[in-house]
């Protein structure tokens, strides 16, 4: 009881000692520039393009720019908006934020499906860093929407159109493309991948082996107490324990650690 | 006799009595006071909206700076440690309004030397972020200066009135003044 307790307080001392909520921007349809970055031309062929896309019962892309963070680490914003504006599962939110000079992209489940968490990041260094780093948005949005759109259609045997959108930005965007490509070795630096996201959010790598650990004390002790009400219960054989325990479901929004990063200046 | 003496017995357990009730009502009141003065800065509210709106800002600021200064300036490491402390709502009012001092020295510092940087000078995004993050935070008549009006209204209160010299007398102590900026 004593051990219950305890567990319950550590509980409440650590979900206490949460971050202030940052501010996050008002949604305003699938482009939404806190920065106000991004030309009016970008915005009206992103929303010609979400057209097509929602015609084509494909995923929907949402963009995003904020100028800073308030003191949270990437990825974790980009996952916080994507639930607060409690955006569907066919859904990808790729956000900017430019006076930090970071990105990150927050994809509900069926997205994940069509074009895997890993491609999602491998599509970044070559199409969007390099413009980005040069303060050029529009032509890192125009380039990395239309990489995940060329994607979908290679998962789904469409062809949605992106040819005759972003010519704004297209002439020096394909040059772009064609130097990026060439350099290998341009990556996300792991360093900022890890300490931005311990340093922002306060749910250190130690706290969530914590809370396991002391959910495991907690239901454990649970467990035993169940069997200590039925005595004569027989013993389960260790596969069948196993076939028995509870399917839990997906988290709303998944992304794995390489999918945060803070590009090289 | 023996019915006088358990009168005036009587008559003094009831001034005891009303004493204590008084020095009770008193110590109880006047600390109910000081602790929802120091609550203002630690508690939800609007000062305490405002001081974790600092905290961003200050932490926004960092960012900035950090691009044209080294990783171990004191001033930066000092302006991200009480971005910290304004975010993490675990400090005390001391803290707090250290941590909030120590935000607009920085940037009132920052607003100073940071221009003249060649590195700042290329960049016109940094000098935009710059001068609108330091002139919100480096403002002088800011919080500490609202807390500053709460704490003298307390202790004037305190040391003017017979309660409030009773609930002294007996351990109730004036709030220190904030250093204002």
């Amino acid at each position: 009881m004593l051990k219950r307790i305890l567990c319950v307080i550590l509980l409440l001392l650590m979900t206490t000692t949460a971050l202030a909520e940052p501010r996050y921007p008002s949604q305003s349809g699938v482009a939404t520039d806190g920065a106000a970055v991004l030309s009016a031309k970008l915005l009206e062929d992103l929303h010609t393009l979400d057209k097509r896309l929602e015609r084509a019962d494909m995923p929907r892309i949402y963009v995003v720019t904020v100028d800073f963070l308030d003191g949270m680490d990437v990825q974790s914003y980009a996952d916080a908006l994507f639930q607060r504006w409690k955006l569907p599962e066919d859904a990808m939110l790729l956000l900017l934020a430019v006076g930090e000079e970071s990105c990150a992209i927050a994809s509900g489940r069926n997205v994940d499906r069509l074009v895997s968490p890993s491609v999602q990041q491998q599509l970044l260094p070559p199409h969007l860093y390099e413009p980005y780093l040069a303060q050029r948005y529009d032509a890192a949005v125009a380039a990395y929407v239309s990489a995940v759109v060329a994607e979908y259609n290679k998962a789904c045997g469409t062809s949605v159109r992106t040819d005759d959108l972003f010519r704004s930005v297209s002439a020096s965007l394909f040059d772009n493309w064609a130097s990026t490509q060439s350099h290998a070795s341009f990556s996300a630096p792991a360093e900022s991948i890890l300490t931005r996201e311990d340093k922002g959010t306060g749910f250190s790598l130690l706290k969530v082996l914590l809370v396991v650990v002391l959910l495991v004390l907690l239901f454990g002790s649970f467990r035993k107490a169940k069997r200590a009400a039925h005595p004569y219960a027989p013993s389960r054989p260790a596969d069948k324990a196993a076939a028995d325990k509870p399917v839990y479901f997906k988290p709303h929004v998944k992304k794995p650690a390489e999918q945060y990063f803070k590009p090289r200046r | 006799m023996k019915n006088k003496l358990s009168n005036i017995l009587f008559a003094l357990l009831c001034l005891a009595l009303l004493l204590a009730a008084v020095c009770l009502g008193a110590v109880r009141g006047w600390s109910a006071d000081r602790a929802e003065v120091i609550a203002a800065l630690t508690q939800d509210g609007e000062m305490h909206t405002q001081l974790e709106y600092r905290g961003m800002d200050a932490a926004n600021l960092a960012v900035v700076a950090a691009r044209h200064l080294p990783a171990d300036d004191d001033d930066l490491m000092a302006l991200r440690q009480a971005s910290d402390t304004l975010l993490s709502g675990t400090g005390n009012a001391d803290a707090i309004l250290t941590a909030d001092a120590a935000i607009t020295r920085i940037a009132l510092q920052f607003a100073q030397e940071l221009p003249l940087l060649p590195s700042m000078q290329t960049s016109n995004r940094d000098q935009a972020y710059l001068a609108q993050l330091t002139s919100s935070l480096g403002k002088r008549d800011g919080l500490t200066h609202t807390y500053l009006l709460l704490v003298e209204e307390f202790n004037d209160g305190l040391s003017g009135s017979l309660t409030g010299k009773l609930a002294m007398l007996l351990g109730v102590k004036p709030l220190p003044l904030p250093e204002e900026n």
